[in-house]
């Protein structure tokens, strides 16, 4: 069995992970609307992500004040895009329940992270 | 355990969505776009008119300076507004969202630039139905990235402007509905945004359906009104009887056989200025309302209902091209087809 990376299973880093994948670039307003956490909460989950290179941040000064804006690193993105492969082998196959097929469909869709 | 993967997965696919689309239309960037478009519609037949400026160069260029300006203008404001807005909510302008700023302007820009051609070249029936088809591919592209409701809303609209050129609307219809479209269409738009939330595509049915209602009854409801009010009774008099004594107002009888010359202005250096007369038979008998001494645009078929000739009267010329052969020497060939349509077959 696979092992989940630690750092990427937990429900908030996930979806930060996931969301900047996305989006490619956010300030930490945009990531604190998004998830709706706490200023505290989010600072301490975005440092620990830095911490592990899975995110970097640079500073804006484009809108005439300066903001911080964080985006995934390669490793980030590599690390995100193991973690989801691991998630997919945990799923059963042919397992015939409609939420577990919308998953391994989703997953599908996924690979292209 | 799997339970756990297919929810962390769900997960992930739902902010990796939300990451994707994550741009927003302000409200603002609607109304100023919608109302600024919708009032250059509804104002273009009164502004800068053929007897404001009858010389063709001179009325195409005050169009595209004006047009370059207008469109410029907005721009710069929706930039600027657009600009405090994301300061105040402490958001950057990102990638995709400048690139997609530049695809709206892009398409503005084609719009003035097909309006200034199409003075030289032809074409202005289409000129409503382009600038609703091309502000909605800006809507449309914006959806892409921002919100499902925008990426509908754009389908529309450009479903709009592609059915009032394939519908053949009257002139004044299609100004009306291109006004309505754009100037009242699109601050509803923005009334209606759900901030990128996902809705069953019923719920985006309805909506279409409600939008649509909203923006296309106005136009149509209130031609139908106007072309179903008739214009006050008057006399019927003969074309000799009206050259005699033309009064207030009379309605001028033309018998079938009746010969209307239509006059071309010729100029260019290769036929000599001037005159040239070209004469038309009328094939059926026609009446027109005249109001001191001038028509007022109202005519009809002897015992028909009345018309208005802008809306109802058709003029294409197909082709036309130069010949010389040894029976008939030299000669200009051409097509005119003049058309009369009931404005009922048109909706």
């Amino acid at each position: 069995m696979d092992t989940l990376d630690p750092l990427l299973h937990q429900p908030l880093r996930t979806q930060l992970a996931a969301f900047l994948a996305g989006a490619g670039e956010a300030t930490f307003a945009e990531l604190k609307r998004q998830l709706d956490v706490s200023d505290g909460n989010l600072d301490s989950h975005l440092k620990k992500l830095i911490a592990a290179d899975y995110l970097t941040m640079r500073k804006d000064d484009s809108a005439g004040r300066i903001q911080t804006c964080y985006s995934l690193t390669r490793t980030g993105r590599a690390a995100l895009q193991t973690y989801i492969k691991a998630l997919q082998r945990l799923l059963p196959l042919g397992d015939p329940a409609p939420p577990a097929a919308s998953a391994r469909q989703r997953s599908t869709k996924l690979q292209s992270i | 355990m799997p339970q756990l993967a297919t929810q962390q997965l769900d997960s992930i696919h739902s902010m990796l969505s939300a990451g994707h689309r994550n741009l927003r239309v302000e409200r603002h960037s609607l109304v100023l776009w919608g109302l600024s478009c919708g009032g250059l519609i509804l104002a273009s037949s009164h502004i800068l008119t053929e007897e404001q400026l009858p010389g063709l160069e001179q009325r195409a260029f005050a169009w595209l300076i004006m047009l370059a300006l207008a469109v410029s203008g907005v721009a710069t404001l929706d930039w600027h507004l657009t600009r405090q807005v994301k300061q105040a909510r402490d958001e950057i302008w990102s990638f995709i969202h400048k690139q997609v700023l530049k695809v709206l302007w892009l398409l503005m820009s084609v719009g003035v630039l097909l309006t200034f051609a199409a003075f030289f070249f032809g074409g202005s029936y289409l000129i409503y139905p382009e600038w609703v088809v091309l502000v909605g591919l800006g809507l449309y592209v914006h959806g892409l990235f921002s919100e499902e409701l925008l990426e509908w809303g754009g389908a529309l609209v450009i479903a709009i402007g592609i059915g009032m050129a394939a519908l053949r609307l009257n002139y004044t219809l299609l100004q009306w509905v291109a006004a309505s479209t754009l100037g009242l269409g699109l601050p509803l738009l923005s009334l209606m945004l759900d901030r990128g939330r996902e809705r069953a595509p019923r719920v985006r049915l309805l909506q279409s359906a409600i939008w649509l209602l909203c923006v296309l009854a106005p136009p149509v409801l209130a031609h139908r009104f106007i072309a179903a009010s008739a214009p006050p009774d008057a006399p019927v008099v003969s074309l000799e009887k009206f050259t005699r004594q033309p009064s207030l107002q009379q309605v001028v009888s033309l018998p079938a056989g009746t010969s209307i010359p239509v006059r071309f202005d010729v100029s260019g250096n290769v036929f000599r200025t001037g005159d040239a007369v070209f004469p038309l038979v009328l094939n059926e008998p026609v009446e027109l309302m005249m109001k001191d001494g001038k028509p007022t645009g109202d005519w009809r078929k002897t015992g028909g209902d009345w018309l208005l000739w802008q809306d109802t009267l058709r003029v294409q010329i197909p082709w036309i091209r130069a010949d010389l052969t040894a029976q008939d020497g030299a000669q200009i060939r051409s097509s005119l087809v003049v058309e009369a349509r009931h404005p009922e077959s048109d909706e």
